[in-house]
């Protein structure tokens, strides 16, 4: 490219550019990717000044544990999120979102228990609700899980950079992702509650509107639903029961996920009067399959120690004992395996479906977000 | 994880994947293989 092409799309500085060596950040930015403290991406490096002004966003102490996984003997402290949290790019005053966040994954149980280290190959995702998400600049509409925007970028990356180093979880060596999911570098959106018919996520969890919160979630993965095809709200949900219980996700007795409505979508059941209890009660009511067609991919029974569906006749089978009798078999445990929030712009037919890894009718793990110190 | 509690040399035996989806006897094959470097490295003589 030109000179003058870069000019042309707007990529020269002007005289507000800082006057910095060139030279000297890339030795900086090289430096940080020899030591490995990576996810594969540059990282902005960190000074002990900087860091100041993330730790001063929290009035907990910089040696306080946020996150333990005792099989590791290693602890997160606030200090290493915060580390983390400017390596990966965010603002400083985005760290009150990375330690609810935390908190979050503390209180949702897997990541303390190794999950990011089995060869199924999660990946963290967060949805923010509230004020802060205007405050900081969070998208929540168009493009909602695609790149373009610092918050959700980098909060996203700083959950996976600090699983990284913090915890020494990368790959081929403590993280044994078998392939893994782009989700891993940064799975943050916000919800859209202006577009939203319905109450926002976390105030189905006691929290105010008022309240700024963190949602926080293990997920394998991100699944696109096209439907412009329909306005009859019974079809719609069925699409998307067809999508939630794919057999290929189906490795327990049942299975989970958070369904990202577009507005026009929640529209659409807003419309024919149904509340967004009444979509998760129509998907569990049909998130059905025949025996024949779980046995028709081997998935008709249950191993006798870990529970997952294998074939009937695998040496580790169970019997059918702890599968009720009939030829349907329920792949949704409650309405409440659904969590479903809404996203995106206010412009098509589409929603997305993200392969949640539970809970699988428990509540999600909401953390209302603690303001910076006045 | 070896390394993380402080036996970085710890030895270990390894089984070729796949696992989860053999049947009864090509997991006992899988275990007549791996048995005598189990009991090689327990100390059995």
């Amino acid at each position: 490219m030109t000179a003058h092409a870069d000019a042309e799309q707007g990529l020269v500085g002007g005289a507000d550019a800082p006057q910095v060596d060139p030279d000297e950040v890339l030795r900086a930015i090289e430096y940080y990717a020899d030591k490995g403290w990576t996810d594969g991406l540059p990282v902005v490096p960190v000074t002990e000044s900087y860091l100041d002004r993330f730790l001063a966003q929290t009035e907990r102490d910089p040696s306080e544990v946020v996150l333990a996984m005792p099989h590791l003997n290693r602890e997160l402290t606030v200090r290493l999120a915060a580390i983390n949290a400017a390596l990966a790019g965010c603002r400083p005053e985005y760290f009150p979102v990375v330690l609810a966040a935390w908190e979050s994954f503390k209180n949702e149980g897997m990541v303390p228990r190794a999950i990011w280290q089995s060869t199924t190959g999660t990946a963290p995702f967060l949805i923010v609700n509230g004020p802060i998400r205007e405050a900081i600049g969070l998208n929540s509409k168009g493009n909602v899980f695609g790149s373009g925007f610092r918050a959700n970028a980098t909060i996203g990356r700083a959950i996976r950079l600090t699983a990284i180093n913090a915890f020494g979880l990368r790959p081929h060596l403590l993280d044994q992702a078998t392939q893994g999911t782009p989700a891993k570098y940064s799975l943050c959106i916000a919800e859209n509650e202006e577009d939203s018919p319905w109450s926002p996520l976390h105030t189905d969890f006691g929290l105010a509107p008022a309240d700024s919160a963190v949602t926080a979630m293990v997920v394998r993965g991100f699944m696109h639903i096209e439907a412009r095809h329909t306005t009859v709200p019974e079809q719609l949900a069925l699409d998307f029961v067809g999508s939630i219980c794919r057999t290929g996700v189906l490795v327990h007795a049942t299975t989970s996920a958070c369904l990202v409505l577009g507005p026009e979508h929640a529209h659409v059941f807003d419309r024919a009067g149904w509340t967004k209890s009444d979509l998760r009660q129509f998907l569990y009511e049909n998130a059905w399959m025949s025996r024949a067609q779980l046995a028709s991919v081997g998935k008709d029974a249950f191993s006798r120690r870990t529970q997952w569906r294998l074939p009937k006749d695998h040496p580790d089978a169970l019997a059918e004992e702890n599968e009720p009798e009939g030829d349907t078999v329920r792949l949704l445990n409650s309405p409440e395996a659904v969590v479903i929030v809404v996203a995106g712009a206010n412009n098509a037919g589409v929603s997305g479906i993200v392969e949640s890894f539970g809970p699988r009718g428990e509540p999600p793990a909401v953390t209302k977000i603690t303001p910076a110190p006045a | 994880m070896a390394g993380v509690y402080g036996f970085p040399g710890f030895e270990f035996v390894t089984v070729p994947h796949p696992v989860a989806s053999l049947s009864e006897e090509q997991i006992r094959t899988r275990v007549a293989a791996a048995l005598p470097e189990v009991t090689r490295i327990l100390g059995v003589e």
